[in-house]
């Protein structure tokens, strides 16, 4: 899978930028502050449809402007496609694939990315929703079914959210509970089933590629919270499930929120048999963060049958040089990667790669 | 400058569903375009429908007699209701019967003007579920069909519904899920064939 050119106008700080890339590694540097994670956040657009750090579309468009474009043309192993975003500041947009207008969830699973920045580093000992992040957002990219039993999902957990706060101000009956919890079952079943499959064969490549760059010293794996043992949970979990929602019934009313589901599940990562989260050392967090980011890309390979691009925000510095090289060696000839960073080239030495400096919003190739 | 008027004229086009400022704004200049005559005609035409239209207090469809033709039938089956969500959903159903009268939907309606939606602040009572348990209880009604969309709100609306009524020894059903005639199956989205797929049956 490769971006094959990128358009913006009015986005942040580029008033006009127009960009073709071939495959490869590419590279952007510049002082702070002059538009590098930008670019990653425009290319980032074009994979989910929302940016991975601006709330809002509105803080995409430049200041004192009404509008922004991001064009992206990439082909994947069936085709090439153009994607064009019309952002507004009143918070409609347009989002345009090969002619044909769409919705903003329909955007997800043409480019597929994996996106590795400095916060993922809080990976493991950060909060749950940090790695409930992590999973969803590599599933929802391959498999859109997931995508939009998460969206609905999330609709029937805010629906009953409302729910519980009426009943709390016994404004309706708690009875009404039951359909909504049909529902969400339903849904929660089918999340946690496919979180579940997915984390073993992520936990399996994981495991590999961490043993090999600590040469075998030392072993990872990650795990699902509840009922992560064999692919007979679907039914244990729904019956636990019901009962869990049954039982807590009274207390999530009493918080006018839902307290237990999929929206609250974590990921338990263990290394060398203790909880990473708990015991992991700086070193062995970044060796399984950078383990966890390079099984995202294999298990993506596996199931969609080609490589994702990879976005590499700054991350180069915050890795040591036995890590940096495992990464290089990984990506180097197969997957097109897009990387900032303020220092050129730390640790590219081997590596034929395109350099562009970024300064105030404008990019030149060196 | 834009003339008062106009400009009013233009705001009104804007409040309505689905008009931009641009569209409003052709709208208005075709108006001002027009004879009087037919200018005339349409304002009439509004204020007509807006006086003459009420619901129906049996099925709360939209009429201009009460209660409604279709509620009034001696042709209809009133021994099956369908449940729907707003007016226009009657009038798409009353579509399958074409012009023949004999074939398609038999039976009469009920709309529900809504489904539950706690986000909205609607719940049972907001909506006109209890009128159609009465109707229930005092008429000789054998099958209600749920014909609420196929969507979030709409399928919960329907088992809220269906749970209702059971114990009152009726038949509820629900419009089946499923792929649209005429349309592929390569431009169906996922969640669409999953449900075709789940509701085949033998041929």
């Amino acid at each position: 899978m490769n971006v094959e050119r990128i358009k913006l106008h009015n986005f942040r700080n580029y008033q006009e930028l127009n960009f073709s890339f071939l495959q490869g590694v590419h590279v952007f540097t510049g002082c702070n502050a002059q538009g590098k994670t930008n670019l990653l956040e425009a290319l980032f657009l074009a994979v989910l449809g929302k940016s991975f750090r601006a709330g809002k579309d509105d803080e995409l468009i430049e200041r004192g402007k009404q509008s922004a474009k991001i064009e992206v043309e990439f082909n994947n192993l069936i085709a090439s496609h153009s994607l064009k975003l019309d952002l507004y500041r009143d918070g409609t947009r347009k989002n345009v694939l090969d002619g044909q207008a769409i919705k903003k969830r329909e955007i997800v699973g043409y480019l597929n990315a994996v996106l590795f920045c400095p916060e993922d580093l809080w990976l493991i000992k950060g909060s749950p929703s940090g790695r409930r992040r992590f999973i969803d957002l590599m599933i929802s990219q391959v498999d859109r079914n997931y995508y939009q039993d998460f969206i609905k999902f999330n609709r029937i957990l805010l629906q009953r959210n409302h729910l519980l706060k009426k009943i709390q101000q016994q404004s309706a009956k708690p009875k009404l509970l039951d359909i909504w919890d049909d529902q969400l079952i339903e849904l929660a079943v089918k999340i946690h089933h496919r979180r579940n499959e997915v984390l073993r064969k992520i936990s399996e490549l994981a495991g590999q590629i961490y043993a090999k760059i600590t040469s075998g010293t030392e072993t990872f794996s990650a795990h699902y919270c509840v009922f992560d043992q064999d692919k007979t949970e679907i039914e244990f979990y729904r019956k636990w499930y019901q009962q869990r929602l049954f039982e807590g019934r009274n207390n999530d009313i009493r918080r006018g929120n839902t307290e237990f589901g999929p929206h609250k599940d974590d990921i338990n990562f263990i290394i060398d048999d203790y909880e990473a989260k708990l015991f992991g050392s700086q070193g062995q967090q970044r060796t399984a963060v950078l383990s966890l980011k390079l099984a995202e890309i294999e298990m993506m390979k596996n199931i969609t049958g080609e490589y994702p691009i990879l976005l590499l925000d700054d991350v180069m510095s915050e890795l040591d040089g036995q890590r940096r090289e495992r990464l290089i060696q990984e990506i180097d000839g197969k997957i097109q990667t897009f990387m900032t960073g303020t220092e050129i080239a730390i640790g590219l030495e081997k590596v034929t790669a395109t350099y562009y400096s970024v300064s105030a919003g404008v990019v030149e190739r060196m | 400058m834009v003339p008062l008027p106009l400009a009013q004229l233009m705001d009104q086009f804007r409040r309505l569903p689905g008009i931009g400022p641009k569209t409003a704004a052709r709208l208005a200049y075709h108006v001002l375009g027009m004879e009087r005559e037919r200018a005339l005609a349409l304002a009439n035409s509004i204020i007509a429908a807006k006086d003459k239209i009420a619901y129906c207090s049996v099925c709360f469809s939209l009429t201009d007699e009460n209660p409604c033709a279709i509620c009034r039938s001696q042709t209809r089956d009133h021994h099956t209701i369908c449940v729907v969500e707003e007016p226009r959903d009657v009038a798409a159903m009353e579509r399958t019967r074409g012009h023949e009268r004999n074939r398609g939907y038999q039976g009469t309606y009920h709309v529900l003007q809504g489904t539950l939606s706690p986000l909205d602040g609607i719940g049972p009572e907001d909506i006109r579920i209890r009128e159609l348990v009465e109707r229930i209880q005092t008429g000789d009604v054998r099958e209600v069909i749920m014909a609420t969309n196929p969507n979030l709100e709409g399928e919960v609306t329907a088992t809220y519904v269906a749970r209702l009524l059971k114990p009152l020894g009726i038949q509820v059903t629900r419009i089946a899920r499923g792929l649209p005639t005429g349309s592929d199956l390569e431009y169906a989205d996922e969640e669409t064939l999953a449900k075709a797929l789940e509701n085949r049956r033998e041929i």
